[in-house]
């Protein structure tokens, strides 16, 4: 009547379908497409120029580490990106012909971009390519132990261990004395990349205990008195899948590190402790 | 195309800290007793010197080579 109530939304949705709106989602979707594919290529980027960074520094491993969280805050800005862009230019301009929760799939695009596929690949690159520079760096350094030492009170050969990467004592086998082997920086820093290593190596494992988690996340937690069979099977699938990783991550271990052969049982106990804590929250046992 | 990251990384070897020394070489060496001038043979306790007495450490508790190999 005269238009003076006509009602606002029902104007929104009578536009719903505009080509204008049409051509925002269309662009919106070009945008999302596109910083993909620019994320996908910046991992490419990010790990040729790491590894190529590696080799020029003759194996100086703080420059590369250091460089890679740089590159790690980049990439997460890409991501923040996307967020921005909607909230400032992407929405603004859809509210022009929908309601705000007419629009909670456009922003569920971007979301899913941001959380489910870069925040998600960036936990696994990181993974990746720590490892990578790890074990690169691992075979240049341990070429140093294998270099002749000899025993400074009667100049005979003496054998390092390759398993201790820091300073410790070696006897010789001719005159018995008790030698001091100070390794250099290299050998000690061997310590500081071996659970980058092992985690690395343990790959296969972490994918299948990411998988068991988002099973689980997509799983509605059940009310009292539900029935929680479901939920329960789901939370021993991940139980299962996070003990085979730190298994796993703990054997990689030992293998550089024999000292820890003996803890690795207890280890993984450790690391299980926050996950019955999760689980006597959630499920009550 | 030139890598974006090639920058970063150029920085980040330009910035890098250096704390004291760097040690690039490994090195062996034998404490001799200042008072006899007797080695530490293995198997004894590390922190006295077993012919004469003298003290390396001045620690109560015995240091002893673990097995090496």
């Amino acid at each position: 009547m005269f238009g003076f109530f006509g009602n606002k939304k029902e104007k929104k949705q009578e536009t719903a379908e505009h080509p204008e709106f049409i051509k925002l989602v269309e662009r919106w979707d070009t945008f999302l497409s596109k910083m993909e594919t620019r994320f996908n290529e910046s991992l490419i980027q990010a790990k040729e120029a790491l590894l190529d960074n590696l080799e020029e520094s003759n194996y100086d491993i703080h420059p590369t580490l250091t460089a890679w969280h740089g590159i790690k805050a980049q990439l997460m800005a890409m991501g923040n990106k996307i967020n921005t862009t909607y909230d400032e230019k992407v929405l603004p301009q859809m509210l022009n012909h929908k309601e705000h929760y007419q629009l909670l799939d456009q922003a569920a695009k971007g979301t899913y971009l941001r959380e489910q596929v870069i925040h998600t690949k960036i936990e696994r690159f990181e993974i990746e390519i720590e490892g990578e520079i790890s074990i690169r760096f691992y075979n240049h350094a341990v070429h140093f132990l294998n270099k002749s030492f000899k025993c400074t009170q009667c100049g005979a050969k003496i054998e390092v261990r390759k398993d201790i990467f820091h300073a410790h004592y070696v006897t010789c086998d001719y005159c018995n004395t008790v030698n001091t082997f100070t390794p250099n920086d290299k050998i000690t820093q061997i310590r500081w990349i071996v659970d980058n290593i092992a985690k690395y190596k343990a790959l296969n494992e972490w994918d299948a205990m990411q998988k068991t988690e988002n099973e689980l996340m997509n799983m509605c937690p059940p009310h009292k008195g539900q029935d929680n069979t479901a939920y329960k099977n789901a939370f021993e699938k991940r139980e299962k899948a996070t003990r085979t990783f730190w298994t796993k991550y703990f054997t990689e271990r030992a293998e550089y590190l024999p000292e820890y052969a003996d803890t690795i049982e207890h280890d993984v106990e450790v690391k299980m402790k926050w996950f019955y804590e999760e689980r006597k929250r959630e499920l009550g046992y | 195309m030139a890598n974006p990251f090639k920058k970063t990384t150029n920085n980040a070897n330009i910035s890098k800290n250096i704390y004291g020394t760097e040690r690039e070489t490994s090195e062996t060496k034998t404490r001799k007793c200042p008072n006899c001038g007797a080695a530490r043979p293995a198997d004894t306790n590390l922190t006295t010197c077993d012919y004469c007495g003298f003290q390396f450490m001045d620690i109560k508790d015995e240091i002893r080579i673990d097995d090496q190999k």
